[in-house]
């Protein structure tokens, strides 16, 4: 269940670095933004949860727009000068940190969660029993990914978006816009993150610091997904890894140290599986 | 530039004898050395080589633990911890120096990993203290004055290392992996080596510079793990000049100044206008403001005017 709403995460992740080239570390904070929408929604308005999505994939959307559009017109510059993208890293950085000191002011530190009244209720499926929200939102990130596998597959742009993540310069060469539609891309992205804000504030208790613990799983499944390669199917597969191997460690670890798990795993995937479960060695 | 070096190292000798009745600037100015000392350490991995070492609080924080667990427990005094510390902040280093095999951001990421889990590990261990943290007892070796000067031994020492590493065949092969990491492996340099023994010397003084710290402060909390600290260290180093002599300590002067006075005005936007800074710099400024060409600039708003 957990691994579909990981998927979601990730998704958004690997097509900004298939896009840039780089990692955006800013993720978190956008994931983070969809939550404290959704949680903003449900508690004026009484919005649901679900319909709450579209507005957070606007919103991050337009974040996402201004972000790169602070950056494009030193975006080449960066890609070309100085050591490995320490300036790309540090811009997103900068910007992680200007969301959660905003969020710390606009919504408070105190964790947040969104519990809509239906929340408690259970489906029993052959003895286990899964509440409807959980449900809900693995259904929905299906629906997404579905929906982004179809518009990357049989639409002009999502075709060209690949051609833009494989290879740039030939992309360009064959008359692609690939300036506008790395923009474009990259608000997807951003939006992307939104929506998964909002299925995960449905079961995550979330605070403005918790952009990282986001971050940091999503950095996790794009790894095990073959880093860069921006194929749905991998990304959904590093999911499912993921949510497995943390439950089981959930079971197993000390509550206290349940934090540690990301960490760990995501080091240990660095130091031992850099390229992916699919990978070959260098 | 040698001799306004030296004329800098000799009015900061000199300086606390102006200051000597007044601890608090005296305080200020051995905590600047500090982070001089700290930013020019970060440099030489950061900097020069050009690897994101985003995770430094991880090296400083274990320098600190160390230093404070073994006055606390085996009564060592912690001038002697220190080096301990920066032993232990190097086995860090060994630790995720496989990551420097990867793309630069992934290496940020997995020296980010480091303070985190070090930082969840103290949290739930009463035996460093938890969430209070681990605190000295002041004895008789422990004066500001002396800090001053052992800092400021430690800054100067360190801009000589850095200024022996970037006239060395070392430091060239430092910089051709920064501009291009293939083309330098192409011309013969062993890429992963080199950067790993730039990763080593980095973390060996900051794990140093950390246990300095506790001793000065005399407590270490876990927040030492915070990576907020990297991120100043690395905005320090940016303001002035990534991989240069001078950037690092104009830059560590400034931005250790400008965050003072935020930190002590608008307390709670602070780490917003630190960022909202490190923005600006990175978009504007990206050579660091010694680079930047002030005097095109001003003629350039003088002509609009």
């Amino acid at each position: 269940m957990l691994g579909g709403m990981y998927a979601t995460i990730a998704i958004g992740l690997t097509m900004v670095m298939g896009i840039l080239r780089i990692m955006n570390l800013a993720h978190g904070s956008l994931i983070l933004i969809g939550c404290y929408v959704t949680y903003f929604l449900f508690n004026q308005f009484q919005i649901d949860p679900f319909l709450a999505s579209p507005i957070s994939f606007l919103l991050t959307f337009l974040i996402g727009l201004i972000i790169i559009r602070i950056m494009n017109p030193v975006r080449s510059r960066m890609r070309t000068s100085g050591g490995a993208g320490v300036y790309q890293i540090l811009y997103f950085i900068g910007m992680a940190y200007c969301v959660e000191n905003l969020l710390v002011l606009i919504m408070t530190p105190n964790p947040r969660s969104v519990f809509p009244p239906y929340g408690l209720n259970t489906l029993n499926i052959g003895g286990l029993s899964v509440t409807y929200i959980r449900l809900a939102s693995f259904l929905f990130s299906i629906a997404t990914l579905a929906c982004l596998y179809i518009i990357l597959t049989k639409t002009y742009i999502g075709r060209s978006l690949r051609a833009l993540i494989q290879d740039e310069e030939a992309a360009l060469m064959l008359g692609v816009n690939t300036s506008r539609l790395a923009t474009i891309g990259f608000c997807i992205g951003c939006g992307l993150a939104g929506i998964s804000g909002t299925l995960l504030s449905t079961i995550y208790i979330f605070n403005p610091y918790s952009d990282f613990g986001f971050l940091f799983k999503a950095i996790c499944i794009v790894i095990l997904a073959g880093s860069g390669r921006a194929s749905i199917l991998g990304t959904f597969a590093g999911s499912f890894i993921l949510a497995i191997v943390e439950n089981i460690g959930i079971v197993f670890a000390p509550p206290a140290y349940v934090p540690l798990l990301d960490y760990i795993i995501l080091l240990a995937l660095l130091l031992f599986l850099p390229r992916g479960i699919g990978g070959r060695r260098a | 530039m040698k001799k306004v070096f030296f004329a800098a190292a000799v009015f900061f000798m000199l300086l606390p004898l102006l200051l000597s009745n007044l601890p608090y600037y005296l305080r200020i100015l051995t905590l600047l050395l500090f982070y001089v000392s700290l930013c020019l350490s970060w440099n030489i991995a950061g900097g020069i080589a050009g690897q994101p070492l985003l995770g430094v609080s991880g090296f400083i924080g274990i320098g600190a633990y160390i230093t404070t667990f073994l006055a606390e427990y085996y009564s060592i005094h912690p001038l002697l911890g220190i080096w301990t510390g920066g032993a232990g902040a190097v086995t860090l280093a060994l630790i995720i120096s496989p990551c420097l095999k990867l793309r630069g951001d992934f290496f940020a990421i997995g020296s980010l990993t480091i303070p985190g889990i070090l930082y969840v590990i103290t949290y739930n261990s009463e035996y460093l203290g938890s969430c209070n943290g681990l605190t000295l007892t002041p004895d008789p070796l422990h004066n500001s004055l002396g800090f001053y000067y052992i800092f400021l031994f430690l800054a100067i020492a360190l801009a000589c290392i850095t200024y022996k590493i970037l006239s060395s065949n070392f430091g060239l092969r430092l910089a051709a992996i920064s501009n291009d990491e293939d083309l330098a492996s192409a011309t013969g340099v062993n890429v992963f080596f080199v950067k790993f023994q730039a990763l080593l010397l980095t973390a060996f003084f900051s794990g140093l510079l950390g246990g300095l710290y506790a001793y000065y402060l005399l407590s270490v909390l876990p927040n030492i793990y915070d990576f907020f600290w990297g991120l100043q260290i690395m905005l320090m180093c940016i303001t002035g000049g990534l991989g240069t002599l001078t950037g690092p300590i104009v830059g560590a002067s400034i931005i250790y100044l400008l965050s003072q006075f935020i930190a002590t005005t608008f307390l709670q936007t602070h780490r917003l206008i630190i960022g909202i800074i490190l923005i600006i710099i990175v978009l504007k400024f990206p050579k660091g403001i010694l680079a930047f060409d002030w005097k095109k600039f001003f003629a350039r708003i003088a002509r609009t005017k």
